[in-house]
């Protein structure tokens, strides 16, 4: 919800909101699935800050999506909190992208894209 | 609701897979656990700890200030009955989806005992460099350091994230108080507000709210009467209106919760109300340093 409310601070529009909630890790396909169905999204915005949730586990499932979908729009991350070293160094290693190290950076950039 | 270092903690359904990994955790950090409770392993142990058949089983036998609640949801009533008949002062209760029903009865029945809830589906308490309370990354010390501010949040996430913020900024926190996700909870915004106001430990305020209900609104009065700087981030500006957005709290409904409001009340009682979550850190150091400057 907080992300919606930078990209909208910064100008830019939310196409959509998706609480996958629960036992995410295993739901990151069907999910970015149901995203990527959406005509109107030009770019997208991966933003973690784990606390409970692992992010090493999530990232792992967002490329693993990733992998199987080969979306076509451009994909900004920003990965903080429980596991976020690891999941930084994966995100490099299997789709050679970085973290971005402030969400509000992240964001600025996706908007951009979109534009 | 603030649970200190010393203060012992009684863990309800610690034999659950949860209850396990989390126990650990909070042992590591030093949180005083002294057992758990699971009726159908009375008697045994757990991690190298006592299991009781009830919390006032456990309590005949120990002294106990908290209880924590890794109980699923139809079976947190009966849980938090037991631990306020225990006389147990705190209570904290992590389970998300607990009856609304059920959570009326259960804060009633700790009125009347004097205990003090926090939840249900709040991440718990942690106060940095003491104990931890719940499951927030209390032992990831890019996130959560000994300091003077007082972090309160409706979501843990949230929460975890202004934290980390603060500290990047060099901050420090007193103390991190995660209310809770839905709609009716024990310690409400307000009483967080006047909690931290009233704790010599902390000398600012980060109130982290969301959409929804009017908890920001009553909590303007005790941020105006705190005689230290509250700032404040509320989450879902951008929100549409009769969406519940992620917490069973977090729904703006016929026209009342709303970010508008909860930004205007706030804003009334002089606390500064954030953009966005990166603001904090200097936020934060700048009121600290009026405050000084007003003080010296």
């Amino acid at each position: 919800m907080t992300t919606m409310d930078v990209v909208s601070h910064y100008g830019g529009r939310a196409a959509n909101f998706l609480e996958i909630g629960g036992d995410a890790y295993t739901k990151a396909t069907p999910a970015l699935e149901l995203v990527l169905a959406n005509p109107g999204v030009r770019s997208l915005v991966v933003n973690f800050c784990g606390a409970f949730a692992r992010t090493d586990v999530m990232t792992g499932g967002v490329i693993e999506a990733f992998e199987a979908l080969s979306p076509k729009v451009p994909f900004f991350f920003c990965i903080h909190g429980t596991g976020a070293d690891e999941a930084r160094a994966m995100l490099k290693d299997r789709l050679g992208m970085e973290s971005y190290a402030l969400m509000d950076d992240a964001i600025r950039a996706a908007i951009e894209a979109a534009a | 609701m603030i649970i200190g270092g010393g203060e012992t903690v009684l863990v309800q359904g610690i034999t659950g897979r949860q209850a396990t990994f989390w126990t650990g955790r909070m042992r590591e950090y030093g949180t005083a656990v002294i057992g758990g409770v699971n009726p159908k392993k009375a008697g045994e142990t757990h991690l190298g700890l006592p299991v009781w058949g009830s919390a006032v089983e456990a309590a005949r036998e120990r002294a106990i200030d908290a209880a924590v609640m890794f109980i699923p949801a139809l079976g947190v009533k009966a849980a938090a009955l037991d631990a306020v008949e225990a006389g147990i002062g705190k209570i904290v209760i992590l389970t998300e989806h607990v009856p609304v029903q059920d959570v009326m009865e259960l804060l009633a029945a700790a009125r009347l005992k004097g205990a003090r809830v926090l939840g249900p589906n709040t991440a718990g308490t942690v106060t940095p460099g003491e104990s931890f309370v719940g499951f927030m990354p209390a032992f990831n010390d890019t996130v959560f350091r000994p300091g003077r501010v007082g972090v309160l949040s409706r979501s843990g996430s949230l929460g975890t994230l202004i934290c980390l913020k603060l500290a990047e900024a060099g901050l420090g926190q007193s103390a991190f108080i995660g209310i809770g996700g839905d709609p009716i909870v024990g310690t409400t915004t307000a009483d967080a507000v006047a909690g931290l106001a009233a704790h010599d430990g902390t000398d600012a305020i980060v109130m982290v709210g969301e959409i929804g209900g009017a908890m920001e609104e009553e909590a303007a009065g005790a941020a105006a009467a705190a005689g230290k700087p509250v700032i404040a981030f509320i989450a879902g500006r951008a929100a549409p209106a009769g969406r519940r957005m992620g917490h069973a709290g977090a729904i703006v409904s016929g026209g009342r919760g709303t970010y508008d409001s909860k930004r205007a009340a706030l804003e009334a009682a002089g606390v500064r109300v954030l953009d966005t979550p990166s603001e904090v850190g200097p936020a934060v150091a700048k009121a600290l340093g009026g405050a000084r400057r007003k003080a010296g």
